[in-house]
């Protein structure tokens, strides 16, 4: 079934297009979630939320192509995992004096499959992985993250510069561990 | 948040995983019970709150209905208590009648009487000493106004004649011993009955035969004796 048409019956409050919907987007929706969030318990809810509120704000939605569609949906996602971390996870980012951008290399990461970036990334503490997923991920500017998480943009800078180096401290890990794996083999 | 991304590659990469990896899992089927019942509930949602406020402003108004009546008596309460005790009612010690006494006559001793014992006096002949309450009178509601009210006020009534006071007649009876009310009864065609003669001494207060009989029988008709004189006479 086509976005729109889904969109469309699920305005009319649907129950089969909510179903069609959710089985279409809760896997990539969970994960999103799991990335934000600790566990997976708290990234259920959290998807839960997110679709309850997609249906609610469908209403007042205009379809206008499914990349835009589905980035809506991706929002309305994002914020719930950021509400739900401010509420449960009291997220707090300690103000840090803004230190110097490491010039990281991202090929390091380009390389890695996906499945693997997701495991590095959930390995990352809560402030850390925040910061990266708005950054890197989603595309957002230190000055919109420091609003959305009610921080300064050095913090955010801070953060995103930590947040890469343990990365590569992780892929380091990793990558020897795969080596003594070979090893022995 | 922009609703068109800029190309990114680890962001495509990330969205393009269709499967969880190990260790990330979660059951589509419970989380989507719960969001179905929460979608169910959401559409209910507006009927039962229009039956929680139906329910909230029924009992509201009960509540009040029932509060402005318990005020109302126990305003009538302490009105009627309150004037029954500030009102000065001066009720006036009840009137207690004395029992007549019972005085034997012992100077006129009753002859042929039987004598009468007070036990053989029944109950409901017996004497009670009641006393009466008298209630007080209600003071009548008087209109208080500021209006001047015209009130037509009849003019004294000027008389030349001094008030004459009338005083009552009273008859005088004469005084008549009970010797001249009874009087032997007189034969009336007997011969050797004397004949009495009206004396003007005589002030026997009896009237005589003809006027008593006036009184009840008709008046006799006077009879009229026409004589004729003629030549055989």
């Amino acid at each position: 079934m086509e976005l729109a048409k889904l969109l469309q019956e699920c305005k009319e409050e649907r129950l089969t297009a909510q179903k069609w919907l959710f089985d279409q987007f809760s896997t990539s929706f969970f994960l999103l979630c799991r990335r934000y969030l600790r566990n997976n318990e708290n990234a259920e809810e959290c998807m839960m939320n997110g679709f309850l509120c997609i249906f609610k704000a469908l209403p007042n939605f205009e379809y206008q192509n499914d990349g835009a569609a589905i980035n809506w949906m991706k929002r309305i996602m994002v914020n719930e995992c950021l509400r739900s971390l401010r509420k449960k996870e009291h997220l707090l980012l300690v103000a840090e004096e803004l230190a110097q951008e490491i010039p990281v290399a991202d090929n390091a990461l380009d390389q890695l499959a996906a499945e693997e970036l997701f495991q590095l990334i959930t390995q990352l503490p809560i402030g850390y992985r925040t910061v990266f997923n708005l950054h890197v991920i989603e595309g957002l500017k230190h000055g919109e993250i420091a609003q959305e998480l009610g921080i300064t943009e050095g913090t955010s800078k801070s953060q995103l510069n930590k947040a890469r180096m343990m990365l590569q401290q992780l892929l380091a890990v990793k990558n020897m561990e795969t080596n003594a794996q070979r090893k022995t083999k | 948040m922009h609703n068109e991304k800029p190309n990114n590659p680890l962001a495509e990469k990330l969205d393009g995983m269709n499967s969880l990896p190990e260790g990330f899992g979660f059951s589509a089927n419970r989380v989507w019970d719960q969001l179905e019942n929460q979608l169910q509930y959401r559409k209910r949602k507006p009927m039962l709150w229009l039956r929680y406020a139906a329910a909230i402003v029924l009992l509201a108004s009960a509540a009040t209905i029932w509060f402005l009546q318990k005020e109302t008596a126990t305003l009538k309460d302490s009105f009627t208590k309150q004037s029954i005790e500030q009102a000065p009612v001066n009720i006036p010690s009840p009137i207690t009648k004395e029992a007549p006494e019972l005085m034997a006559k012992k100077e006129m001793p009753l002859k042929n009487t039987m004598p009468i014992s007070t036990s053989e006096v029944p109950e409901s002949t017996a004497l009670v000493q009641t006393s009466i309450p008298i209630e007080p009178i209600p003071i009548k509601d008087s209109i208080q106004t500021n209006e001047t009210i015209a009130v037509a006020i009849s003019s004294p009534v000027v008389t030349t004649k001094p008030a004459i006071k009338s005083t009552p007649i009273r008859k005088k009876y004469p005084v008549v011993h009970l010797y001249e009310l009874y009087r032997e009864p007189e034969p009336i065609y007997s011969k050797t009955a004397p004949k009495r003669t009206i004396t003007e001494t005589d002030e026997s207060p009896v009237a005589p035969v003809e006027t008593n009989r006036s009184f009840w029988l008709p008046k006799p008709k006077p009879v009229i004796i026409t004589t004729s004189l003629t030549d055989n006479q």
